[in-house]
């Protein structure tokens, strides 16, 4: 698995809001700053590779599995049941979160 | 003053007769038609057949009827379109070649699925078609008593008209002989599992009166001749299973094969663009698994007026603002019919409709 994966923008906007969170709460969460949940979300330029961890940080304070942002898995209800996400995906890549 | 049929203030009302193959459709057909039923053209669609006469009406004498045939599939066929052949209809009464027609019943192929049908209806419902409107007035579903059970289990069409009715006729009920009143309960909690809003109709009682089946409209979209609560129908079964006090709930999951309904009532109010992030997310998840919803929101920037939605099998219609709720109760509701969309998954996600808190209204 690579160190760095591509979020879908719309996937993690659509994601946000079904969880009803809005920027500056993700950021708080996830320890990101607005401006950077706002790239991710491509409403500022410069979007591109982030982090796995970054991925999995969201991930975990989405509650969702980290496939479902980067696009890996289909977009559906079953997805977007609150999930429980490993604090690691033992993937060895990421070493902090 | 009261406009003539035909016109936006007062559309003339479709009735689309649908059920599985040998369900008794034209059987119930010709008893709801009696001689002295309002003018009624009827639109029959056997697939596969060759046609009497292609694409024309046939005007029968005497009887009030007005018969149109085609080839193909209405649902899935190209130019088989219910539109067109409205329009053909219309043209034909302007012309003269047809006189007015109070009603237009479109009878299916057993085989055709209502959803599209439907959605072509709905459609093209917020235009005039050649200078006339239509509008869809009830979906009429024929459930055969001796074979139904087994039928809707098997095949997902069946299933899919079963849960798109609005009313249920229940054919050859006359010849169930092994407990026939246990039969019947089954046959009734058939219906009611799969779509508890349905309005069930033994046309073989006695005392059945089969032409009630195109009684008014219910479906009519000017959201002023439309009985909503018919329409939105999960009133009665929420009012059984939890009071009208009930805040926000589940009526109890209505689980056959996989296609289950789903209703929910929430207090509060929501603003538009919750609802429109609502309806955004739950399309792109559910797609066209998403057979059917039906909804009557409670908007925060005016929760005198309700939002009207509907969804037919991933296709969102326009969406109508009420003048004014159809009843005391002005809690949101929806009734989702769903085909293998995860259940949970489903009851947590529209449960996301629901106001974080109830906020003062400004006055």
């Amino acid at each position: 698995m690579s160190e760095a994966m591509i979020i879908d923008p719309e996937r993690l906007v659509l994601v946000r809001k079904t969880r009803k969170i809005g920027r500056p709460k993700l950021a708080k969460l996830t320890g990101l700053s607005e401006r950077a949940i706002a790239r991710l979300e491509g409403a500022l330029n410069a979007k591109g590779d982030v982090p796995l961890a970054t991925v999995h940080r969201i991930a975990i304070a989405l509650q969702v599995r980290p496939e479902l942002l980067t696009g890996q898995l289909p977009f559906t209800m079953a997805a977007l049941l609150p999930t429980e996400v490993p604090d690691c995906c033992s993937c060895g890549t990421c070493t902090a979160h | 003053m009261k406009q003539a049929l035909g016109h936006f203030d007062n559309p003339v009302p479709v009735y689309l007769l649908t059920g599985f193959l040998g369900s008794g459709k034209t059987t119930l057909l010709n008893r709801m038609l009696r001689t002295d039923a309002p003018r009624t053209a009827v639109m029959v669609n056997e697939f596969g057949d060759v046609p009497i006469d292609n694409d024309l009406f046939k005007v029968d004498g005497t009887a009030s009827d007005l018969i149109e045939t085609s080839t193909g599939c209405i649902c899935c066929e190209p130019g088989n379109d219910i539109v067109s052949t409205l329009a053909r209809l219309s043209e034909a009464m302007d012309n003269g070649e047809v006189s007015a027609v109070d009603r237009v019943v479109i009878e299916t192929t057993g085989l055709a699925d209502p959803a599209p049908i439907i959605n072509q209806m709905l459609m093209s419902s917020h235009h005039s078609i050649a200078g006339r409107f239509f509008a869809l007035a009830a979906v009429i579903t024929t459930l055969d008593a001796l074979k139904g059970e087994e039928t809707v289990e098997e095949r997902l069409l069946a299933h899919k008209q079963l849960a798109f009715a609005d009313r249920v006729a229940l054919t050859k009920a006359d010849m169930l002989h092994d407990d026939p009143a246990g039969r019947r309960e089954a046959l009734a909690a058939l219906v009611a599992r799969i779509n508890p809003s349905a309005r069930i109709l033994d046309i073989q009682d006695p005392l059945a009166q089969p032409e009630t089946l195109l009684d008014h409209g219910i479906y009519a979209p000017d959201g002023r001749s439309m009985d909503v609560l018919a329409w939105l129908k999960d009133e009665s079964p929420l009012a059984k299973a939890f009071g009208v006090q009930a805040p926000s709930q589940w009526l109890p999951g209505n689980r056959h094969s996989d296609v289950y309904t789903k209703s929910l009532v929430i207090e509060g109010s929501v603003t538009s663009r919750q609802v429109t992030t609502f309806l955004d997310i739950l399309m792109r998840a559910a797609g066209d698994r998403l057979l059917r919803l039906k909804g009557l929101i409670s908007l925060a920037d005016d929760p005198g007026r309700p939002y009207l939605i509907h969804i037919v099998q991933g296709i969102f219609h326009p969406p109508q603002r009420l003048q004014s709720w159809p009843s005391q109760d002005h809690r949101t509701r929806l009734v989702v019919i769903a085909d293998g969309i995860d259940e949970k998954a489903l009851e947590s996600f529209l449960l996301t409709l629901k106001p974080k808190k109830v906020r003062r209204s400004k006055s």
